[in-house]
């Protein structure tokens, strides 16, 4: 076979890309401490599927992703990246999807089978192998599934119990309310062919008849006498609204009325008022506008002529003489004159207004006062006309109602005498069941209608009871499907509990095989035998056939142990798994045992690794190909 | 009802509560009660 070729990416301490070639057989890493024995043991673990959560303890602190293949005629290859919230896989290819893998294939210090060997630790170990072959898991299997058919089968017997007593408790009740029916039924029958109750009943059914028929008559009776009633309360409400309509208008008629009157009285002074204040107005109008027949001109007009005066007056004022007449002008009389004519033009302006406003308020009173006198003379009388028509238009609808109403109630008479008539004749009849009711026959009747409601009763009863019964046969179903469940439960513990035999049984026969086959390993550590109980305990023989126990072991045969179960597990259960490694818990061995454990497993793996501390030499250097060597001669020459 | 647990039905419940039991031991009753209403309904 090729060479197996390692690409690390970014893995451990490595940074970038990192290339190793692997023979088949032994490949021993030698190199110094914090080189990177330890980061390409991280890459080859990364190949048995390391939980993703552990992830962030593989790749380089330094990079955001990272890869890890081993190829040869076979690929194997995982992808990491970084995330936000750790590490995560971007893609496996051939990882073997089984925890115990990484437990198998590494042997170094945190492998816990070196752990519980070293500590003799049985009971740790006995655990180990029922992990490992998986016996572990079907135990807890079977005992989910036993617990589950026990926890069916009780409830299958619960039910089974529950429904047989439900089921005897109804049919017995059935049976016998069917019994009890058919004996009313023929009682009844019984009943039913006696002459007695035949006559009685017969003429019952005839007198409910006709009383049945009376009542359908009288039916639509009621119904019109009903309505009848009706339309009278309707009319006589109408009459009691127009009533009070009526009196609410004649009082508004008397109000406007005496309204007038009391008008009519006033309009006597209102136009003697009139009078008076119209020989005012004349009066001031003469004053300030004149009069002919007395020669007056009137205030507005001497006024005017003054003001012209005294226009006159101040134009002569700067002249010496008259530019009209001549004359020589009297300078002090001329100034007296304008300073009289001003005096009486301003008084006589303080009578003009004055005049002017007694006109206007004059003016006011009369226009009132007319306005008043047409309101007493013309709208009040309209008013009171329309008062007056609107009470003889009520006054007609009244009638028309009152008219209604006495024809109605004349109508509801009837209809009363015609009902009476017909309750009386119900009446009689009624009288004539109650005497049937009491003759010497009438049990027959009670009986009859007593039995009549028991049957129905009873009927109703049973009615029940059958629905019960059905429930019953649904539970039945239920009972029917638990039956199946655990009857397939069944089938699956019994198949648990074959193959936790099973597997028991062939796991430890070929570890058994596996350890027998190690013989020559055996030797080294004077053993005679190494062998796995039914239990998973270690049995360990000595030369000669003596019994030991893991405390008993030196340093050296324990992890020889340890390595040897590691391996034997690896063979058996991951043959085509292709590594197998060993990381320097062989340092405690004298070179003799280690080159022996080496050769006696380096041909039954694909690719061994071996790794070891050596002495720094230099500078250190970054792990690489010439620290990987395959042969073990070093270690003889060594040991010569 | 005569209940045969088939090669095929091994398989198949052989895996479910494989998974099952890596969810947790309570998911393994879950599992069970599924496939049993599903083998009640098939048969």
């Amino acid at each position: 076979m090729s060479d197996w070729k390692l690409d690390v990416k970014s893995i451990g301490g490595f940074r970038g890309h990192k290339e190793f070639s692997l023979k088949s057989g032994l490949n021993l890493v030698q190199a110094p401490n914090a080189t990177g024995k330890t980061s390409l043991l991280k890459a080859m673990r990364m190949l048995t599927n390391v939980p993703e959560e552990e992830l962030i303890q593989y790749l380089n602190d330094y990079e955001e992703s990272g890869k890890v293949t081993l190829k040869n005629d076979v690929k194997y290859s995982v992808s990491v990246s970084r995330t936000k919230d750790g590490v995560k896989y971007l893609k496996k290819e051939n990882i073997v999807d089984d925890s115990n893998i990484n437990d198998i294939v590494f042997v170094m210090e945190n492998n816990p089978l070196i752990d519980y060997v070293e500590k003799g630790n049985e009971e740790s170990i006995e655990k180990w192998f029922r992990k490992i072959t998986d016996v572990d898991r079907i135990e807890v299997i079977r005992d989910v599934s036993t617990n589950l058919y026990r926890k069916l089968t009780g409830s299958l017997r619960d039910k089974r119990i529950a429904a047989e007593a439900a089921q005897k408790e109804f049919v017995k009740s059935r049976d016998q309310l069917t019994n009890d029916i058919e004996d009313i039924k023929d009682r009844i029958i019984e009943i039913q062919t006696n002459k007695d109750f035949k006559d009685i009943s017969n003429k019952l059914k005839d007198l409910n008849g006709e009383i049945g028929k009376l009542e359908d008559e009288k039916k639509p009776l009621d119904d019109e006498t009903n309505k009848l009633k009706a339309d009278i309360g309707y009319q006589e409400n109408s009459i009691k609204d127009i009533d009070e309509n009526i009196s609410r208008l004649k009082t508004i008629l008397k109000r406007k009325d005496d309204e007038r009157s009391q008008g009519m009285d006033k309009i006597g002074k209102y136009e003697s008022d009139l009078s008076i204040f119209k020989d005012e107005l004349k009066e001031t109008e003469r004053d300030l506008y004149g009069s002919e027949e007395v020669g007056d001109v009137g205030l507005k007009n001497r006024l005017k002529d003054l003001k012209d005066k005294l226009n006159t007056r101040e134009t002569l004022l700067p002249y010496k003489s008259c530019f009209t007449c001549g004359r020589d002008l009297d300078k002090d009389d001329l100034n007296h004159q304008i300073s009289d004519m001003k005096l009486k033009i301003a008084s006589d302006e303080s009578k003009l207004a004055e005049r002017e406003v007694k006109e206007r308020n004059l003016s006011i009173k009369i226009h009132d006062l007319e306005n008043e006198i047409k309101k007493i003379k013309t709208e009040l009388s309209r008013e009171i006309e329309d008062l007056a028509n609107k009470i003889d238009k009520k006054q007609e609808s009244r009638r028309g109602h009152l008219s209604q109403f006495n024809r109605k109630t004349k109508e509801l008479e009837s209809q009363n005498n015609r009902i009476e008539t017909i309750n009386a004749e119900i009446d009689s009849l009624e009288d004539q069941i109650k005497e049937l009711m009491s003759s010497k026959n009438k049990y027959l009747l009670d009986e009859y209608k007593a039995l009549i409601t028991d049957r129905k009763k009873k009927e109703d009863q049973l009615d029940g009871i059958k629905a019960k019964i059905m429930t019953l046969e649904k539970g039945e179903l239920e009972i029917k499907i638990l039956e199946d469940k655990v009857e397939i439960m069944e089938a699956v513990v019994e198949y648990y509990n074959g193959r936790i035999q099973a597997v028991k049984e062939k796991m430890r026969n070929e570890l058994n095989d596996a350890l027998m086959n190690s013989f020559d390993l055996l030797k080294l550590a004077e053993f005679e035998k190494i062998h796995i109980d039914e239990n998973f305990s270690l049995e360990m023989r000595r030369k000669g056939g003596v019994y030991t126990t893991l405390e008993k072991l030196s340093g050296t045969e324990k992890t020889l142990v340890a390595i040897l179960i590691a391996f034997v597990t690896k063979d058996t259960f991951f043959d085509d798994f292709p590594f197998f490694v060993i990381d320097e818990v062989t340092n405690v061995m004298d070179d003799t045992r280690f080159k022996q454990l080496v050769e006696y497993i380096e041909d039954k793996v694909d690719v061994m690794i071996v790794t070891r501390n050596a002495p720094l030499k230099g500078e250190p250097t970054t792990l690489n190909q010439s620290h990987i060597t395959h042969d073990l001669d070093f270690i003889t020459a060594a040991s010569v | 009802m005569t209940y045969e647990l088939t090669e095929e039905k091994v398989e198949l419940i052989n895996n479910r509560l494989l998974k099952a039991y890596r969810r947790g031991t309570g998911s393994i009753e879950d599992e069970l009660m599924q496939f049993l209403e599903e083998e009640v309904e098939n048969e």
